[in-house]
């Protein structure tokens, strides 16, 4: 018997509660977890509590060996779509450097790092409608997307000093290629979901009252092989990710925090609009 | 006004009570972490509790935003450990589970190092105690300083292992091919002075003084502002980021896949002869 035991680790129950501002969860007897996001139980406002509660929520999903299968999908028929601007205010207006530097500094790069570097078992990310921050659904194993999903970005046309540094192009250069990932940061144009499929940026497009369903399908597909079978080889589709990640994000993020601070920038969310008038065609 | 709180990120009032057993941890008004890794108040139990209690200890620490910069020592008069309990890995490797030899095998012995790596992102001074094993930490912290009777020692394939785990990996980023080569199939043990002269250590300290110093270099470093204290952390440990992300997962599985090809069982016996077998030679 050995002498110690091991030291006690959050379970689901725990950090559901601890999460349940921001995130559902659902686990089958088998281990597929779903992390629906969501806020107020409907579609998610983005907010610098939303960025850090992800950077967290990674690092609780990967530590907790029970998962087996990530599923992660968000609330209605948005993505991430709608914007608690006081909370940005409230950082990008304070006197607090060390807030800021929290914010703009540890939980971008984490949101990210946390994701790819912490969760060690497949991901499927059913992306259920528009939508701001489809990275972490590009980085996962399996994508899948409804019919009226646009993968689009709009850093680059803000009000001064948002270089699109936080993930988006990188994301985009890897799924879409460097060409058009760079046109699309610059031009701001969007692709529609059957043009995604066609690139290679999802894998299926699926009506949006079939696509959890479809996500848990493909998840009890995933669960027929073994456990270190499913675990490393989730390393390796991963693995081109954490690569781009260690190589880039910390320059693509000090970029966009650089500039943003040079030219006492703020986050302008009544340019970002998620309307189909300007599509690239690709 | 937001909308929302923040989420409840573990505050070293819980996570000091959850390691309890395994690091006596306090932090100052200036936030300095210190850090003493035990087991009970005793030097380390070496087990497979133990390897994984250190790297959840790494991404607690790292999460918590109040610390500032970390001193990590070891309860004396051992580095890390002083023995092994044995029942913990027959446990484990006497299983019919292949989930409880997957998760000690691959994610244990990876977050052991990756989480040091990539979840710290603040200073971190490394006081080595004295002689054990594991002294990954004091080379992968952005400065280390030792006791001048220590010496470096790391024996795997004598164990008929791969060294696969973070010592090979930490001393090839430090010493480079020739020696990190030599280190892997011959073993020879490294005194202060030779580590000090390798760029291995930084400082060689009296032991009594070790914690003291640590606490002066901690205070100098905090004389800087946050947001430099933290970006030269990073700018440290990108060589290591890189090298950790490149190589470490493919030592880990190389030694993994070799221990269940051949059944490997941990040899106790010659573990405890590193302690009290030969001093270390001189070695230049």
């Amino acid at each position: 018997m050995a002498e110690q035991e091991y030291v006690h680790m959050p379970t689901l129950e725990e950090y559901s509660k601890r999460f349940e501002r921001f995130f559902k969860f659902k686990r089958s007897d088998d281990g597929i977890l779903e992390v629906r996001m969501h806020t107020f139980d409907g579609p998610v406002h983005w907010s610098y509590q939303m960025h850090h509660a992800f950077s967290e929520l990674w690092t609780a999903v990967g530590h907790d060996t029970r998962n087996e299968v990530l599923i992660f999908t968000a609330t209605g028929d948005q993505w991430i779509s709608q914007v608690d601007a006081s909370s940005f205010k409230d950082v990008e207006q304070s006197p607090d450097d060390d807030q800021r530097f929290n914010v703009q500094i540890y939980d971008t790069l984490k949101v990210v790092e946390n994701f790819v570097n912490d969760i060690e078992i497949p991901t499927i990310t059913a992306i259920n409608g528009r939508g701001i921050h489809w990275e972490m659904a590009m980085m996962s194993d399996i994508t899948l997307c409804t019919p009226d999903f646009i993968l689009q970005d709009d850093h680059f046309g803000m009000k001064g000093g948002h270089v699109p540094g936080d993930g988006m192009t990188m994301a985009l250069q890897k799924v879409v290629g460097i060409k058009r990932g760079n046109y699309m940061s610059y031009t701001l144009q969007g692709i529609d979901a059957e043009t995604c499929l066609r690139l290679g940026a999802v894998n299926e497009i699926v009506e949006r009252e079939q696509i959890l369903e479809r996500a848990w399908e493909l998840a009890r597909l995933i669960m027929k092989t073994n456990r270190s079978t499913r675990r490393l080889t989730h390393h390796v589709a991963v693995r081109p990710w954490r690569e781009l990640v260690e190589q880039n994000l910390r320059q693509h993020v000090y970029s966009e925090m650089y500039s943003f601070n040079l030219v006492k920038s703020s986050h302008d969310f009544e340019y970002i609009k998620y309307t189909d008038d300007k599509m690239a065609d690709m | 006004m937001a909308l929302q709180p923040y989420v409840h990120v573990e505050t070293l009032e819980e996570y000091s009570e959850r390691f309890k057993e395994f690091a006596h941890m306090e932090r100052n008004e200036e936030g300095i972490l210190f850090c003493r890794l035990h087991w009970k108040g005793e030097a380390c139990v070496w087990s497979y509790q133990t390897q994984n209690a250190y790297g959840e200890l790494w991404t607690a620490i790292g999460h918590d935003k109040d610390n500032e910069i970390i001193i990590l020592t070891c309860a004396d008069p051992y580095w890390i450990t002083q023995r092994s309990d044995p029942a913990s890995f027959d446990e484990v490797e006497d299983s019919d589970s292949t989930a409880l030899k997957y998760n000690c095998n691959v994610p244990d012995t990876m977050n052991f190092v990756e989480n040091f790596i990539n979840d710290i992102e603040v200073p971190v001074i490394t006081a080595i105690n004295g002689i054990g094993q594991h002294y990954e930490f004091g080379l992968m912290a952005d400065i280390c300083i030792c006791d001048p009777d220590f010496y470096f020692s790391d024996a795997h394939f004598s164990h008929n292992i791969v060294p696969g785990d973070g010592m090979n990996f930490s001393y090839r980023m430090c010493l480079g091919q020739r020696r990190a080569s030599y280190m892997a199939y011959m073993e020879p043990k490294i005194d202060a002075q030779t580590a000090l002269e390798w760029g291995l250590v930084d400082e060689i300290v009296t032991h009594d003084e070790l914690v003291p110093r640590a606490y002066e270099i901690a205070r100098h470093i905090l004389k800087t502002g946050r947001a430099v204290r933290r970006l030269t952390h990073e700018l440290v440990m990108r060589p290591w980021k890189r090298f950790l992300q490149d190589d470490e997962r493919v030592r880990v599985l190389a030694e993994m896949y070799a221990v269940q090809l051949e059944a490997t069982r941990h040899n106790f016996d010659k573990i405890a002869a590193d302690f009290t077998g030969d001093r270390p030679q001189h070695h230049k």
